[in-house]
């Protein structure tokens, strides 16, 4: 039975729990853990290996979401989490101090899978913050040589704007592909 | 035994308090169960003219819903009426709103509910899926032809038949916010659109944004037919009134009032064998979705393909490929490239790195299930 999986990236607080557990069918696995770092400004709880989430498919086939953690001390396990990935879903906090410096770092983290394979951003908490626009992610990524990614604004508990990121990610792969 | 029979109503020029006492008038008419629901589950629509915008409310109502018995209600007189419009003169009783109702429900024998059986399965589950398209249409308007309209495919090699996938933006309120923008940013100065003595919306002067006081459905109203130039002018206004106004962002309302207007065709002189390129994706979270807009997206994102080829290659109506076409030129989102000279390729060819068949198929398996029944289940009587 096919076996796939598409990897959620991104800062701390970016949303990757919550849109794994707005696509998944089965009861997300979460490896949530008190924050004592730097990252208990953000939340509470933070992710410290890894969330998973499963599509299931019609045949059998499973979709396994993979969540990697926010903190970069845990970057090690990205090449492993990615392996067998079919696309990446980058989650950035629009709140934060420095989303430019976020979506630098981890498109060049994941650069070399990005390459091969797909990638879309999903910019949160526009709500809290506006700026930077959509556009000027747009106009960030081609300069960093990415050009034409689709960029959303996305509110990650909202499961129609995590799928139709997902949706994007499967569309740049094979726009031929159809429901 | 009561007679009495359910009616869904929707309503058009009414707001505030004319509707909340509307809806309490509804609650003691004769022989009828009315209950007010939103327009795509409606058996009658019940829309006040006396407004300024009942002509095009009651126009648009009747493009989307060709087949639905239609109230009018006014004080000012009678507007011109299809066989299946009633008009009812204010003030209106409830005798004589029973009395329409009837009238409407005998021209376009709706569907009559009676209150005594409509707990039966077969009515429950009619409800059901009617209230189900309602919600989607609201929550993706994908599943409906409200952006796409119903353009059959043309041929793209006679140019006669073509000119029925054309229309003229300046037509349409897109044209008129189109130029209103264009006035603000050459002035300096905010522009507004007025109609007669009064003001449709106001385009702040940088045309980057407006503010109105119309509700959705108002301008969704205006927005689709087309439009008397004459009615319309467009009047700059001193940059002071700015202040503390409440602006939206003009590219949302650009890529909808396109959509609307064209509903499925495309604006005159684009070359419709011109390969398009999708310049940035737009922000698709947060626009109005016509159907296959990704799948579009993706392929214009990756190679430039002209309009009959992408709805070739992706199997698609071509109204889809003109809706989100025209959606994506209002934004400056895709560009048109010249038109080749040696013949087209082949629409039939496979995209350049097609992935394995194998993969394909799970894509379109996880569509599916991202999708769920949707596409399948695409409701009928939607708009």
């Amino acid at each position: 039975m096919s076996q796939y999986k598409i990897i959620f990236t991104g800062p701390v607080g970016a949303g990757k729990t919550t849109a794994i557990a707005a696509l998944s069918d089965i009861a997300p696995v979460s490896t949530d853990a008190k924050a004592t770092d730097m990252t208990r400004d953000r939340k509470e709880k933070t992710t410290v290996a890894m969330d998973y989430g499963a599509m299931r498919l019609e045949d059998g086939g499973t979709v396994h979401l993979y969540g990697t953690p926010g903190q970069e001390r845990f970057d090690f396990m990205w090449e492993i989490l990615t392996e067998g990935g079919i696309g990446l879903v980058l989650l950035i906090d629009n709140a934060r101090e420095n989303p430019f410096s976020d979506l630098r770092f981890y498109m060049e983290a994941f650069g070399k899978f990005i390459r091969s394979t797909a990638v879309v951003v999903g910019v949160s908490r526009f709500d809290l913050k506006d700026d930077p626009t959509i556009e000027a992610y747009n106009h960030r990524l081609e300069a960093m040589g990415f050009p034409n990614v689709p960029v959303f604004e996305v509110d990650a508990r909202d499961r129609r704007d995590i799928s139709l990121l997902v949706e994007a990610l499967l569309s740049v792969i094979d726009p031929v592909a159809s429901a | 035994m009561s007679t009495r029979h359910r009616l869904r109503l929707c309503h058009g020029g009414m707001e505030g308090r004319a509707l909340a006492t509307f809806e309490m008038f509804l609650k003691h008419v004769e022989n009828f169960d009315c209950e007010l629901v939103e327009e795509a589950g409606a058996d009658i629509a019940v829309i006040d003219t006396d407004n300024y915008l009942g002509p095009y409310l009651v126009q648009a109502h009747r493009m989307l819903f060709p087949k639905r018995p239609m109230i009018h209600v006014s004080l000012k007189g009678e507007l011109a009426r299809d066989a299946l419009s009633v008009w009812i003169e204010k003030p209106v009783s409830l005798e004589k709103f029973a009395h329409g109702l009837a009238q409407a429900l005998a021209a376009g024998r709706a569907p009559q509910h009676d209150a005594k059986a409509s707990g039966s399965g077969t009515d429950k589950e009619a409800a059901g899926r009617r209230a189900s398209a309602i919600v989607q249409d609201q929550a993706d308007t994908r599943l409906s032809n409200l952006y796409v309209g119903s353009l059959p495919d043309l041929d793209p090699a006679d140019a006669g038949m073509m000119e029925r996938a054309y229309y003229q933006p300046g037509k349409y309120l897109q044209g008129i916010v189109e130029e209103a923008c264009r006035i603000a940013e050459s002035t300096d100065a905010a522009a507004n659109i007025v109609h007669g003595e009064e003001r449709i919306m106001t385009i702040r002067a940088d045309g980057q944004a407006y503010e109105t006081s119309l509700d959705r459905r108002s301008l969704r109203s205006l927005g689709l037919i087309p439009l008397s130039k004459a009615d319309f002018r467009v009047v700059t206004v001193n940059t002071g009134a700015d202040a503390n106004r409440a602006w939206r962002a003009i590219a949302p309302l650009r890529w909808e009032l396109a959509l609307w207007a064209a509903r499925g065709r495309i604006p005159t002189g684009v070359p419709i064998r011109a390969p398009i390129r999708l310049v940035r994706w737009p922000n698709l979270t947060r626009l109005g979705l016509p159907p296959d807009a990704m799948r579009i997206a993706g392929l214009w994102a990756s190679q430039a393909r002209s309009m009959p080829e992408t709805a070739t290659l992706l199997g698609i109506p071509q109204r889809h490929v003109f809706a989100f076409f025209s959606a994506c030129r209002s934004i400056a989102a895709v560009h048109c490239e010249a038109v080749p000279v040696a013949p087209p390729t082949p629409a039939t060819a496979a995209p350049e790195a097609a992935p394995a068949p194998k993969r394909r198929g799970l894509f379109n398996r996880i569509l599916g299930k991202l999708l769920g029944n949707q596409r399948a289940d695409t409701a009928q009587d939607h708009p």
